[in-house]
């Protein structure tokens, strides 16, 4: 090949400027690469860009050891995974026995609503493992994030209209005054946190589109003919339920009665 | 299949907690995301298939894991680090600047990982992400195209912005330290001093 002493013309200065990283990566095809080296063997001032490059990818891997040598995951960080992982797996088992739950949806079903007289009647209480949407709605419920939005019930109700695809209508609790709230997650669907204060106690509830979630905890409970599962945790009470296709979770400090009362305000 | 998934996953925890760092530039966030990555890719671990690159699916899970989580926390953070600071946080004390004068040291030692670490962390979300996957964990192009969904066009140019910026960021203290030499636009080359070595065989000019 007779190469000018202006570089090669189907490969311009300014295209080996543009592509220089893409020769050091190694993603260049070999026809590309060879022209590309055609260019730099008969231009000086791209070959002097190339090695300035070459130098600045050594020092940055070479910082870059440093850098990822100074920031490994903590013992603590390991651990957690380790016991999430472990709820997982039993949830996992849980879930294996397809038969079992299919036999316990439908006598939830099943059982005349009409016949749970009172407010709350429990119907079973024989005890389950954690369900992943019950650690997941207390893990947040005790972080203390900071909250995107504050002030009445109809401004935190506009300020979700834009960001969900469900209405959120923050429910009024007796006893509690709304805080504010913030966008979260629960499970991997998008959820709308609200806080309330309980007289100094925290109430944080969820709102989420409830899909074909699993809520099945320890306890399953009527309240006002509707299903809700209830769990405590070392001082924290968590319930979910679903109405209309919309999922709700509480996690609160305060007694599981008056969460339950919070539960029958909710959606009426 | 824990312990498959242990095997095969959880020994990439410290490469997912750095690029995590670099995501949310806080420790507390970086560890709430490397767990929900973890915990989300066990749950989903059946959807992963043997033989394929198991880190690359991790990166996957962990960059989405991050957008719908965590992005709208950092912008937060970053719009308020802009009001908060007029300019680029300063790269180094001059101190430390002198003390690691002496060439043979900074030969060795080449850029100071603080450093470009706070460089890194100073550059827009999507560069940084693009720098940090190729050049901390070595992605090809076309796997950072499939973890962070993007065409393979615009992780080149992520790249391209995203390492300029970092370079801008360093120079002066590079060019101090005698790492690079004075920029090349300023200053005219010599033609016989330039002594390239081509990562492959040239065989350029002999045909």
């Amino acid at each position: 090949m007779n190469t000018p002493a202006q570089g090669i013309p189907t490969l311009q200065c300014a295209g080996v400027v543009r592509f220089i990283d893409t020769y050091l990566d190694g993603e260049f095809g070999e026809q590309d690469r060879v022209e590309f080296e055609a260019h730099l063997a008969s231009c000086a001032s791209c070959r002097a860009k190339v090695k300035e490059q070459v130098t600045w990818k050594n020092a940055i891997r070479t910082a870059a050891a440093g850098i990822k040598a100074s920031e490994q995951a903590s013992a603590a960080l390991r651990n957690r995974i380790q016991r999430s992982l472990a709820s997982a797996a039993r949830d996992a088992d849980r879930n294996a026995g397809e038969g079992r739950l299919r036999w316990r949806r439908f006598v939830m079903r099943a059982l005349p609503v009409a016949a749970v007289a009172g407010l709350v009647g429990t119907l079973t209480v024989s005890r389950l493992h954690w369900s992943p949407i019950a650690l997941d709605v207390v893990a947040k419920h005790k972080r203390n994030l900071p909250l995107e939005v504050s002030g009445p019930a109809d401004k935190l109700k506009s300020w979700y209209s834009d960001k969900l695809e469900f209405p959120v209508r923050p429910p009024r609790l007796e006893g509690a005054s709304l805080r504010g709230g913030r966008l979260a997650n629960v499970g991997q669907q998008q959820a709308a946190y609200l806080l309330y204060d309980a007289s100094g106690n925290k109430v944080s509830v969820f709102i989420f589109d409830a899909g074909d979630m699993q809520f099945e905890t320890s306890r399953r409970m009527m309240v006002n003919d509707r299903e809700v599962f209830v769990d405590e945790d070392r001082g924290y009470n968590v319930a979910m339920f679903r109405q209309k296709g919309v999922g709700y979770a509480i996690a609160s400090d305060i007694p599981e009665a008056q969460m339950l009362q919070f539960v029958s305000a909710i959606g009426r | 299949m824990r312990t498959e998934f242990e095997r095969a996953a959880l020994v990439h925890t410290d490469s997912l907690f750095g690029t995590a760092m670099r995501m949310t530039r806080d420790a507390r966030d970086a560890e709430d995301l490397v767990q929900d990555t973890m915990l989300a890719a066990y749950r989903f671990f059946d959807r992963f298939e043997p033989g394929t690159n198991c880190k690359a699916w991790l990166y996957k899970i962990l960059t989405n894991t991050f957008i719908n989580k965590y992005r709208k926390r950092v912008r937060e953070r970053e719009v308020k680090d802009v009001l908060d600071q007029q300019e680029l946080p300063s790269l180094m004390s001059e101190d430390v600047a002198i003390s690691s004068r002496d060439p043979e040291a900074s030969m060795l030692s080449g850029l100071l990982s603080d450093d470009v670490k706070q460089a890194l962390d100073a550059i827009p979300l999507d560069y940084r992400l693009a720098v940090v996957l190729s050049d901390l964990e070595d992605f090809s192009y076309k796997e950072i195209a499939d973890i962070v969904d993007c065409p393979v066009g615009t992780v080149m140019s992520r790249l391209h912005r995203g390492r300029r910026l970092l370079q801008k960021t360093l120079r002066p203290y590079a060019e101090r330290e005698g790492i690079i030499e004075a920029s090349v636009e300023s200053v005219p080359v010599d033609p016989d001093h330039v002594v390239l070595q081509f990562p492959t065989g040239r065989k350029v000019g002999s045909a």
